[in-house]
């Protein structure tokens, strides 16, 4: 009777300890959430019939872009028909074709589909080129997209992280995405974060997530390139790789992308060594660009985060992007929006780096934690959200729109006087 | 109620299980015999350190099995990696229950389970141990380590630890586990446990602290084993002059 007691004393003062635990959190933030009814169609999955497009960009956009597409079946011949001038389809009018690069079944053991990528090289910068993906007879519709812009050019991206999980939410977003594009002709690409899919080892998330990436092709076909990071979703999943065509080597994916000559952005990996060959490479990367105006890094988990514990970014990068005044670090994982104010040594300074980002391409939202001293003169919340990043002679904005379009943020940086000699 | 909610509710509920540890019942059990222990403790009606080391254990164990399900790298280690944190909060809840064999047991699981699956992570080159080695090495010893040579220590790293956790495993099962084989064996996982757990305060600097207690485990465990073993094997080694009067205790 007494031992039953004294069990019953020492679980009322857990229950009670928890209690006011529980009682004294922090309150949630809303998630905002608008459902947009406008499904688009999307390509059937069959045959030899190309599907799930992707248009990759990685060191040199310029010049050079991938495009990749998914089969039901495996096809003998896959190419793309491309030219300057739209050529509705009829293969015998384009100027130029280019076989796939590599080809092969996906790396899952079901469902069995098949991936093409075919790498376009000594394209033009700043061009318009319209183009159709080949599957043996299976033709796709035509495309178009329009290549990086060289010299000191003005631009804007968009960038965004973590599409996983939650699949309505994710096709909400991209139809944001496609809203942006289709308003805003200046936009190039779409920067991701990482985070597409919940386990990058699960090929039907990747068929998920492709088919709703054909979302954001505009009305017109423009396709909306992307620059991919990995996420810790991705982990070490080798589909990663075959749906973006190995950006930065297989296994790798670190490299750095040039939008015409005075704007650098270096997409980094946090799920491999992150002070290994991955710093040498941050370090000579910035070091030969000195001189170029805007400078931004693109990784996964953040240095400094809204909701989690900082990643091994902060220890072993962000001393480099210091260095090298960095102007924004653009990070992915929290599931919030935010931007820190400016840091140096670990302490708010006007001359230091930017933290903008967190990841809200269509995931279930977190609570941020708005106490963290970096937030002070910055801003943090709980929305699905993207950046637009505006990349001007004078001045680079950066706009954090929700999924219902509303600005959520804006930024603006001038350029540094140190990136002159 | 949200995930931060849960948490906190639970951290208050884990000091709450430090102080009822810490309490009378608890920490005199810790200077007398199982039987005295449970006799006294019953007695002040203070026994509910047990229960405060099974909910602390509960919840270690729950928290491992959601490393488990949210890791995305190599996921099936991420649970035994934490084994002897939880373990150890359970054998604690053995061993005031005066079931010392059982606690025994969970000890030996607990660093069994975190040696090994920590040896694989090593062996698989986990990105970031490769960074811990080139970190500590910068900054303990002012080298510039190549992520090939971190790469090559770290698999030498992941073969000592399972060897050490199959090594342990054998030791537990044979007759003759208390010889200078197994404290050796206990005094370096001890040394490694502790060295490791001290290694997350290297490599981000005293904040990182609440890192390096929670593996406190993994040096406390086979720490634990060792000074148990050796006490057994130091009183086997004297003349016995009464009967024992305990015939759940382990000697």
């Amino acid at each position: 009777m007494k031992r039953h007691a004294n069990i019953l004393v020492a679980v009322l003062v857990l229950a009670g300890a928890a209690a006011v635990g529980v009682l004294t959190g922090p309150t949630g933030l809303s998630d905002e959430r608008q459902a947009n009814p406008d499904p688009l169609p999307e390509t059937v999955l069959e045959g030899t019939t190309p599907a799930q497009w992707r248009l990759v960009w990685t060191t040199d956009p310029a010049h050079e872009a991938t495009v990749g597409w998914t089969t039901a079946e495996a096809a003998k011949t896959n190419a793309v028909f491309f030219d300057t001038e739209p050529r509705q389809g009829a293969l015998d009018k384009y100027r130029h074709q280019q076989a796939a690069t590599a080809t092969g079944r996906y790396s899952a053991r079901k469902p069995a589909l098949h991936y093409a990528s075919v790498e376009l090289k000594k394209l033009r910068p700043g061009t318009t080129y319209w183009f159709v993906m080949v599957s043996d007879e299976s033709v796709s519709r035509e495309f178009h997209f329009i290549t990086a812009p060289e010299g000191d050019a003005e631009f804007k991206f968009l960038y965004g992280g973590d599409s996983r999980s939650y699949r309505e939410p994710r096709r909400e977003m991209n139809r944001r995405l496609r809203a942006l594009f289709t308003q805003d002709p200046e936009i190039l690409a779409l920067v991701h974060g990482g985070d597409y899919v919940e386990d990058g080892d699960k090929l039907e998330q990747w068929v998920e997530w492709l088919t709703d990436h054909e979302l954001t092709v505009t009305a017109q076909g423009r396709m909306l390139p992307i620059v991919p990071a990995r996420g810790n979703h991705e982990a070490d999943s080798v589909i990663f790789d075959e749906v973006f065509h190995n950006p930065g080597g297989k296994g790798l994916n670190y490299y750095a992308t040039r939008l015409g000559s005075e704007f650098l952005l270096v997409n980094l990996n946090t799920e491999i060594s992150a002070g290994g060959d991955q710093a040498a490479f941050l370090e000579t990367t910035l070091k030969n660009h000195t001189t170029v105006r805007w400078q931004c890094a693109n990784y996964h988990r953040p240095a400094y985060p809204a909701v989690k514990k900082p990643g091994s970014a902060l220890k072993y990068w962000v001393p480099v992007f210091e260095r090298y005044d960095l102007d924004v670090a653009l990070e992915s994982d929290g599931h919030t929006y935010k931007r820190t104010c400016a840091i140096r040594g670990g302490k708010p300074d006007a001359t230091g780096v930017t933290y903008i980002g967190e990841g809200g391409l269509g995931v279930r939202q977190r609570t941020p934690d708005p106490e963290r001293w970096y937030f002070e003169g910055g801003k943090v919340g709980s929305s699905n959200h993207v950046q637009k990043v505006t990349v001007r002679k004078d001045k680079l904005l950066v706009e954090t729109i929700a999924e219902n379009g509303k600005q959520l943020d804006t930024w603006e940086a001038k350029p540094r006087p140190t990136r002159r000699d | 109620m949200s995930a931060a909610h849960l948490e906190r509710g639970a951290a208050f509920a884990l000091f709450a299980c430090a102080l009822m540890v810490l309490m009378p019942a608890g920490l005199g059990a810790a200077n007398m015999s199982t039987a005295q222990a449970n006799h006294t403790a019953a007695a002040r009606g203070f026994n509910v350190a047990w229960v405060a080391a099974l909910f602390a254990g509960a919840w270690l164990l729950l928290t491992a099995l959601a490393a488990w399900r949210v890791e995305t790298w190599a996921p099936a280690l991420a649970a035994p990696a934490h084994g002897a944190r939880y373990c150890a909060a359970f054998a604690l809840a053995a061993w005031l229950l005066g079931r010392a064999r059982i606690a025994q047991g969970l000890l030996v699981a607990g660093a069994v389970a975190t040696f090994a699956a920590h040896g694989l992570e090593a062996l698989l080159l986990r990105a970031e141990f490769v960074d811990y080695l080139i970190g500590a090495a910068w900054r303990v010893l002012g080298w510039r380590v190549s992520q090939g040579l971190a790469e090559g220590a770290l698999l030498a790293i992941g073969v000592m630890d399972v060897a050490a956790a199959a090594l342990l495993l054998a030791l537990f099962g044979w007759r003759k586990r208390r010889g200078p084989a197994a404290i050796a064996l206990l005094g370096w996982m001890t040394f490694w446990g502790f060295f490791t757990a001290a290694a997350r305060i290297v490599d981000m600097g005293w904040g990182n602290l609440p890192e390096a207690m929670i593996r406190v485990a993994n040096g406390a465990v086979p720490l634990t084993l060792l000074l148990h073993w050796r006490g057994i094997r130091q009183s086997e080694s004297e003349p016995r002059n009464e009967p024992r009067n305990d015939p759940r205790n382990d000697r």
